[in-house]
């Protein structure tokens, strides 16, 4: 019995000691504790801003989540976040490894709050040092607005959305730019493209030539756009994260052509269109010159000297059945004398235009009387061909003595 | 007298297969020898230099001890990487025929200088903890003296065959031993082979022998004179330690990143290739019935190499490089480099492994021009330069020394010890093109010079400036060329006493260590201090220790141990770069070690119990973790100033013969090991001789030391039949195991842009915490006695019978960190092997 005794005195004495020495918290590296009044919404943080700029230079943190990334280059060094209370626009001094989604925590010291052209924005911040990840993965669902909400009203200079994550609802872009880019992916210019809705309130869709849906076309028929609000001085503008969000497929309000080709991509073959020399190497390109500043198509034999060619503009091709009235527009221009262009159509094109049998439609259109001046082709009546497998086909002819420079643009054809 | 007699048969084949079941577990330990030692790392590109010294330790050796606890806590938790009391192995002293085998530069026993002479080592006295030793001064983890002395090796000849699953396939073993024999003469010689195509780990191979040789010439009743050598030629292929991702990739959690196919046959690119023999001669002089006095002489020399691949102006071909691996590329931009990594990884092995092969293609498709070889103008050489070469990293040693120790009987129970020692160690470190590839030759510039010139470029980049622009052929010298000497001189004192109700001991001890660094090369980054001898550092060491037993009654007893020793630095520590330098750590000082343990003990026939509660701390330990900097390029150094630690834990230990055929055991260890001060970081560069930082504090305080389970159990089993077999059964718990934190991560400027409440600084600060670990093994044996006097005896160990492979057996935070991504470097971790066997038949005549 003492013997056990002996035993449960030892084994005490051990798992005391053992215990006492146990879970002791470490002794951390020194670390900043936030107080309540170090950290700010995003609505108190706009309102700071009166008139001037405001350098921030105390130790101040927001959080919120972000709404959109540089992921699709539609925003470059900017991302927007967004909170229960506001949201605001992010200046960055690099690019970030910050995503959509992200909940975060801005640390707002040595920052400065100030206005870009209306547009409220918290400026030099450094990704890696002032933007410190909480959670992933946390998406803030888009508030559902119309046109007429966001725009700016009277008396103010903000939008009341300005720097938050909408939808919209029912709207379709103008048929003006249903043919066109998101933005000029050649020569990386922004484009602005406007988006109208059922009473006709219309806000601009601006997206960077940077990004990587600027060569992509913008959808054409009815439906609802995802985007952040932004305002440069008086115009609301929408910057969407990516057009994969867009479902604009419904029927539109506002019919459109059937078809146009505008040229505004500057590439002459998009849209299926096909070019052919037959003779020499005299190819067509497009243009901006001159007082009309849309790109159009182009094809001249001039280069210090004439040059004998023979090249066929072939457009895609068209089904024309059930179509009632189908009609051709186009505009021209030329200038400098030579052999005119020529108008085909055909519906059994075999790939080669030298066996195929084509309809000479030249006189139909009504063509530039030349020095440049564009000229409206008027509608040609293409009720002859409500049929499959329809293409038409512009013929220039150069010689080595002579030879026209001609302009082509918005081909249309409408019902 | 029949009966005397068949229990004394019993005895001895129990003892003999108890010895037998020591042998598979002291296998299995060496089998663990694997796993790359657990220091954090920089990263990554051409990974860290030191690891030669694996846990090739000697816990292993502390198996066979006959301390209750010791012996079931060595054999059966070794696997869950389980240390007694947490320490390092340096703190274990590791002897034969009293002369050290610590080496001198890590401080440790390495147990793969001596592997495979099983039959040998076991002799051995061990004692656990602090305790009397009457061969010299001891450690505080405690000391095993292996008897390789002739005529204490046991009459007689064995040969042995075993087979496992684990680092070898086949072994052999045989011994012979003569005993004393009438002409003076005891002669014993040993030998083994081991063998595997492959072990238990993908890509590692086995190939090492081992040979033995003890003659003991008794030339009169006072004199005695042995002679041993021995040696084990061991070449093997390595396993790597990685992340978590590199696992969940291939679905293996032993993954191996060293090996990949050449040819269509697998290859191992981190071969260990060490050969240290050892040769002593012992004198053995009873001056009279009180008084002996033994003096040795020994000699070690030999080969150490470890090869790795290494790269000139070419991608990173190890596979588990982070930049090889589909995280790396996991971007919400663009997944599809990470879907072709993950999908690589998954479906091609050249992606999963090494590609030898497409290093061949890279190497002969490289034909370069080198101008000016050797520095001499207008000599210009033409070839396939090696973009990839397996180099060998080699650290060959020499050491001598004597070693004098006497044994006094003051008085009836009194004894008096006291002994000197001298030992001289050099290591040759140097690199080798252990394989072109394929290629032409290898030019010997420092790729890695490029920043920090300190002299003209030109000359900045040769790793040697009196021969610049070297061309190197397979087997020929490169890059760093340095000795690192260590001479030791020691005192010890101690003094023992046995009573009927008290036992005693107290000892004395003096060291004095110089070391220095002397460079064959002269670095074009550092002329004047990389050539010739660099300072010479002393240390000057004591210590002190003591201890007393309280026998309340026979079978009760009360131990009370203490020691107080100051420790130098281990040499690898006090040079800032010795690869490029001489330059030395100015801040390094001695370590104190302070132990002490409280023991209760119980003896009775059926009942041993001992339980123990223990306190340890080391102070102002420096410890250098070299490191490869892929950003910048280069080789570097992190220095931790003044780690503090401290080991606080009880043991207990029980056998019970619950029958006189049943035994069970049962072992219980509960530790606090724990780092207790916030050490200051030095961060210097191989190509600069500036710091890039200094003096940093790094907050380790109350972080627990990692790699090792703190608590762990074992329970366990065992069926003795009269009729000459066993059976049994342990069952081991593994848990308190944390990975291994860094210091970086603990530093202000880790934590610099965040507040409490991020969750990164949660991330960097917590200690991650390792599931617990459960194994059963089994083990069996059965004896058969022939014609009398011969013995055939077979016996089967099975290890985590259950194969439970998701155990993770320890790891570490890695010490590169991205503030940005503080998930970027995740930690490395390694898991605890599934099934093994072992099983071995032997027969003595």
């Amino acid at each position: 019995m003492k013997k056990i005794k002996n035993i449960s005195i030892v084994s005490v004495l051990i798992s005391t000691l053992v215990l006492l020495s146990c879970n002791k918290d470490t002794v951390s590296p020194p670390i900043k504790i936030l107080s309540e009044d170090e950290i700010i919404t995003i609505d108190s943080l706009r309102n700071m801003y009166t008139a001037v700029d405001v350098l921030i230079n105390y130790d101040l943190s927001v959080y919120g989540t972000i709404t959109a990334d540089e992921v699709s280059g539609n925003l470059y060094k900017t991302l927007f976040l967004q909170d229960g209370t506001n949201a605001i626009q992010l200046n960055l001094t690099s690019s970030s490894q910050v995503y959509e989604g992200d909940r975060v925590r801005i640390s707002l010291r040595g920052t400065t709050i100030t206005r870009d052209n209306n547009m409220l924005v918290v400026d030099n911040i450094d990704p890696d040092r002032q933007i410190i990840k909480q959670g992933t993965n946390e998406s803030i669902a888009p508030e559902l607005v119309s046109i007429s909400d966001i725009l700016i009203p009277s008396g103010s200079i903000y939008s009341p959305y300005q720097g938050k994550l909408i939808q919209i609802n029912d709207v379709e872009f103008i048929c003006n730019d249903i043919w066109s880019t998101w933005a000029n992916a050649i020569t990386q210019y922004d484009e602005n493209r406007t988006l109208i809705d059922s009473i006709n309130k219309t806000v601009i869709v601006r997206s960077s030539g940077y990004s990587t849906f600027a060569n992509q076309t913008l959808p054409k028929g009815k439906g609802s756009i995802i985007a952040v609000v932004t305002q440069y001085n008086g115009t609301v503008q929408l910057a969407i994260r990516t057009p994969q969000e867009l479902t604009m497929s419904g029927t539109r309000n506002n019919e459109c052509p059937y078809y146009v080709k505008n040229f505004e991509d500057q590439n002459i073959t998009s849209g299926g269109w096909i070019m052919e020399n037959i003779i020499g190497n005299i190819d067509w390109t497009t243009n901006n010159l001159g007082s009309n500043s849309t790109y159009y198509a182009q094809i001249t034999n001039y280069n210090s000297g004439n040059t004998a060619c023979e090249t066929w503009l072939i457009s895609p091709e068209f089904d024309l059945t059930g179509i009632t009235n189908p009609t051709l527009s186009f505009q021209s221009a030329y200038n400098y004398s030579g052999d005119p262009l020529k108008l085909y159509v055909t519906t059994s094109f075999t790939g080669d235009v030298t066996t195929t049998t084509w309809a000479d439609m030249t006189s139909l259109a009504t063509w530039s009387g030349g020095g440049w001046s564009w000229a409206n082709s008027g509608l040609i009546n293409l009720s002859a061909y409500t049929t499959s497998g329809v293409r038409f086909a512009f013929k220039y002819t150069g010689s080595n003595s002579s030879g026209s420079t001609w302009e082509i643009d918005d081909f249309t054809i409408e019902d | 007298m029949k009966s005397v007699k068949l229990l004394v048969v019993i005895s001895f084949l129990l003892s003999a297969s108890l010895k037998a079941q020591d042998e598979a577990s002291l296998e299995n330990q060496t089998d663990t020898v694997l796993k790359e030692k657990f220091v954090p790392q920089y990263s990554t590109s051409l990974g860290v230099i030191d690891e030669e010294t694996d846990n090739q330790d000697v816990s292993g050796l502390l198996q066979s001890s006959k301390d209750v606890f010791t012996s079931i806590a060595g054999y059966n938790l070794s696997a869950g990487r389980y240390r007694v009391r947490g320490y390092d192995s340096e703190n274990f002293s590791v002897m034969m025929n009293g002369i050290s085998l610590n080496n001198p530069e890590s401080g440790r026993a390495i147990w793969a200088f001596w592997g495979g002479l099983n039959d040998i080592t076991r002799y051995q006295e061990s004692k656990n903890g602090i305790s009397s030793n009457q061969y010299g001064f001891g450690a505080i983890g405690g000391f095993s003296n292996i008897d390789a002395r002739a005529s204490s090796q046991r009459k007689g000849s064995r040969i042995s065959y075993a087979n496992s699953n684990r680092s070898y396939q086949h072994r052999v073993m045989f011994t012979h031993s003569t005993g004393m024999m009438d002409n003076g003469l005891a002669v014993t010689v040993s030998g083994s082979i081991r063998y595997a195509t492959e072990g238990y780990v993908e890509g590692t191979f086995y190939r090492a022998g081992s040979y033995f040789l003890s003659v003991e010439k008794k030339i009169n009743e006072k004199h005695s004179l042995g002679f041993v050598g021995y040696g084990a030629p061991t070449v093997q292929g390595r396993q790597s330690i990685t992340t978590q991702e590199t696992y969940d990739l291939t679905g293996n959690n032993n993954y191996n990143a060293y090996w990949g196919y050449q040819n269509g046959e697998k290859r191992n690119s981190r071969v260990r290739n060490n050969h240290i023999p050892m040769m002593m001669l012992n004198h053995y002089f009873t001056i009279n019935a009180k008084t002996k006095l033994t003096t040795s002489a020994f000699y070690s020399f030999g080969r150490s190499g470890n090869t790795r691949l290494n790269w000139q102006d070419a991608a990173d071909p190890r596979p588990e490089y982070y930049k090889n691996l589909p995280s790396y590329y996991d971007n919400p931009e663009d997944q599809s480099l990470f879907d072709y990594y993950t999908e690589a990884w998954q479906n091609d092995v050249n992606t999963q492994q090494i590609n030898w092969d497409q290093m061949y293609f890279a190497n002969t498709k490289n034909l370069h021009t080198v101008q000016n070889v050797g520095g001499v103008e207008g000599v210009n050489v033409t070839g396939n330069r090696a973009k990839y070469i397996v180099e060998e990293q080699r650290n060959d040693q020499t050491r001598y020394g004597f070693n004098s120790v006497i044994n006094h009987e003051l008085d009836e129970g009194v004894q008096l010890s006291g002994g000197l020692m001298m030992s001289n160690y050099k290591s040759k470190n140097f690199q080798v093109v252990n394989d072109l590839l394929g290629a032409d030759y290898w030019l010997n510039v420092n790729q890695l010079a490029a920043r920090g010139l300190t002299t003209t470029a030109e000359q900045a980049l040769q790793n040697d400036i009196n021969e610049p622009n070297r061309i190197i052929k397979q087997g020929e010298k490169f890059g760093y060329d340095y000795d690192m000497y260590i001479n030791t001189q020691n005192a010890f004192a101690q003094i023992e006493g046995v009573s009927s109700k008290i036992d005693y001991y107290t000892g004395v001890s003096f060291s004095r260590t110089a070391t220095w660094r002397e460079g064959n090369v002269e670095n074009g980054l550092f002329l004047d201090r990389s050539v010739g001898k660099s300072e010479k550092l002393t240390f000057l060491n004591p210590g002190i220790k003591g201890g007393i037993v309280y026998k309340i009654t026979g079978r009760h007893l009360v131990a009370i141990n203490g020691a107080l020793m100051s420790r130098a630095p281990v040499t690898q520590n006090t040079f800032l770069s010795p690869r490029t330098r001489n330059q030395v750590n100015k801040s390094v000082v001695n370590e104190t070690v302070a132990s002490g343990d409280i023991n209760y003990m119980i003896r009775y026939p059926k009942l041993k119990v001992r339980a123990t509660v223990f306190l340890t701390t080391i102070t102002d330990k420096t410890r250098v973790i070299n490191t490869y900097d892929d950003v910048l390029n280069t080789f570097g150094n992190y220095i931790i100033k003044g780690v503090d630690q401290r080991f606080l834990g009880s043991e207990i230990g029980v056998e019970y013969n619950v029958t006189s055929t049943i035994i069970a055991t049962a072992a219980f260890s509960k530790g606090d090991y724990t780092y207790t001060s916030n050490p200051l970081v030095d961060y210097v560069q191989d190509n600069i001789s500036s710091f890039l930082i200094t003096n940093k504090r790094v907050f380790l305080k109350n972080y627990k030391v990692g790699g090792i389970p703190q608590t762990a159990a074992s329970l366990g089993l065992k069926y003795n039949s009269t009729k000459y077999w066993f059976v049994g059964v342990n069952a081991n718990y593994f848990v308190d195991a944390y990975l291994d934190v860094s210091p970086e991560r603990k530093s202000a400027t880790a934590t610099a842009t965040f507040v409490s409440t991020d969750p990164q600084y949660q991330k960097l600060i917590e200690q991650e915490k390792l599931d617990p670990g459960f194994t059963l093994d089994l083990f069996a044996g059965k004896s058969w006695r022939l014609k009398n006097k011969y013995y055939l005896r077979l016996n089967v160990n099975v290890n985590n019978v259950l194969d439970k492979k998701d155990y993770q057996t320890g790891g570490f935070e890695q010490i590169r960190l991205d503030v940005q991504n503080v998930d970027k470097f995740p930690p490395r971790v390694g898991y605890m092997y599934g099934r093994t066997y072992f099983a071995m038949v032997s027969f003595n005549f």
